[in-house]
């Protein structure tokens, strides 16, 4: 082995990169070549002069300055953002969740308007439970003073008059649970002395009664003079009310 | 060895990933920022130093380092558990290193070089101590200029090999290279080290005498 290729081996041959059997050749000949053993000893000290350059001591500042700027940007990325939860709700077993309950809302909304859709409208229907409670009370005056039923019998001097108003067909049973279509003839004459319902509300008394008595309510305690009848007329529309008033009285003498 | 005691690491963290590290590591891909902290904190010192031997300036290095650490982020659920964990940070430490340099090279800024005002000096007498300490810091300081001066791939294969200390083949795993590259550009790199160093340490002229 010449000069030239010791020469170009000795940067390797420095720093222990060279296989053991090129080594020992390359060492017998530095021991001959005082020129190669001169250049050896130069790369040695480079190379050893290298392996002793030591980064300067950071302060612990440094180190949590880069750890914080670092922590600042992934923070971001490590929590879940709004569109990262929304992806995630959908995933596949959220999203099974999501679809059954879905389906769920849709089919009670589907029950709900199937069976009173097409009659009336959610407002219509409280008014009508507020209706009932009314109709009870009502009712509860027709069937509890044992003389009241003398009382709402039609006066004799308007029994035709009542029976005229009153169509045959006009049954107002039950008519609160049954749809509009059903509501046709509900012109119906009632002798009471209390305050009239508001207009917007049907006003039908519930009982099994014969229609004549049932739509017949007097009473006991009215302000209205017991000589005076008031007669409501409640048309097919329920804003309309037609209300007469009669003086049973003035009809007796003109009678006698 | 030698060099885990000078930067105070763990002796076996050099060569294997710990079992702590292992489940820290778990932990961090699964979104655990503390855990992630912890990784920093293990590996931070052998990051800024890479990046600052690489570099050559506090100021790159430290921008460096913080690059390498959201990188690590950005691809820890890619790292291979079979892999040493350290090889895989230098490796991506290298490649910051390396577009840092490219990017410093397009806005025409060069990082440190000899001509800072180095002048060429005379070796002091070993009898003098201060002068002793003198010649070494401007040693170091030569060497690290003569390292900046290389190009980034021989620059990363002198870097990893006689500074950090890692075998020719670590070197090779981590540079995805081969060991004959390897070993060529680590000739390569010491030879045009000795080179620039003999231009400042009056060796020729040593010689002549």
């Amino acid at each position: 082995m010449n000069c030239k290729h010791v020469q170009d081996l000795l940067p390797l041959y420095a720093g222990g990169d060279v296989e053991e059997k090129t080594a020992e050749i390359l060492a017998g000949h530095l021991r001959a070549c005082v020129e190669c053993s001169r250049l050896a000893g130069e790369y040695r000290e480079t190379t050893q002069m290298m392996q002793q350059l030591a980064p300067p001591q950071f302060s612990e500042s440094v180190y949590s300055g880069i750890r914080k700027r670092v922590l600042l940007e992934i923070e971001p990325k490590a929590a879940p953002s709004l569109s990262g939860r929304i992806d995630g709700f959908f995933r596949p077993k959220h999203r099974l969740a999501f679809a059954a309950g879905l389906l769920l809302v849709t089919g009670m909304f589907a029950f709900y308007f199937i069976s009173f859709g097409d009659s009336e409208t959610p407002q219509i229907a409280d008014g009508r439970a507020a209706d009932r409670t009314a109709d009870k009370q009502r009712t509860d005056q027709i069937s509890a003073p044992p003389d009241l039923d003398k009382e709402t019998e039609a006066p004799e001097a308007f029994p035709d008059a009542a029976r005229s108003i009153i169509p045959p067909q006009g049954k107002v049973t039950k008519q609160r649970t049954g749809r509009a279509d059903k509501r046709k003839t509900q012109a119906v004459a009632r002798f009471v002395t209390e305050k009239p319902a508001a207009p917007d509300k049907p006003d039908f008394p519930v009982t099994d009664r014969p229609a004549p008595s049932q739509t017949l309510a007097v009473s006991p305690k009215s302000r209205v003079p017991e000589k005076t009848l008031r007669m409501e007329l409640q048309t097919n529309d329920p804003n309309i009310r037609i209300i007469w008033f009669a003086d049973l009285q003035a009809n007796k003498n003109s009678g006698n | 060895m030698a060099l885990a005691v000078e930067l105070q690491l763990p002796i076996n963290a050099l060569t294997q990933n710990h079992t702590s590290l292992g489940r820290l590591i778990e932990r961090a891909v699964a979104g655990d920022t503390e855990a992630f902290e912890q990784i920093m904190i293990y590996s931070q010192q052998r990051v800024l130093a890479m990046t600052w031997r690489m570099l050559g300036n506090e100021a790159d290095a430290r921008d460096a380092a913080q690059e390498v650490f959201l990188r690590i982020f950005k691809y820890l659920k890619r790292y291979d558990q079979n892999r040493d964990f350290f090889a895989w940070v230098y490796s991506l430490t290298v490649n910051v290193c390396r577009d840092f340099a490219s990017r410093a090279a397009k806005q025409g800024v060069q990082f440190s070089s000899l001509d800072d005002g180095l002048e060429t000096f005379d070796l002091p007498s070993e009898q003098d101590n201060i002068y002793i300490e003198i010649q070494r810091t401007q040693q170091l300081d030569l060497i690290a200029m003569a390292i900046a001066s290389l190009p980034q791939k021989e620059k990363a294969a002198i870097v990893l090999r006689d500074l950090e200390g890692f075998p020719t083949e670590e070197v090779a795993d981590i540079l995805r290279s081969s060991p004959t590259t390897v070993r060529s550009q680590i000739s390569s790199a010491r030879r045009k080290i000795k080179i620039y160093c003999d231009q400042y340490l009056n060796r020729k002229e040593r010689r002549a005498l």
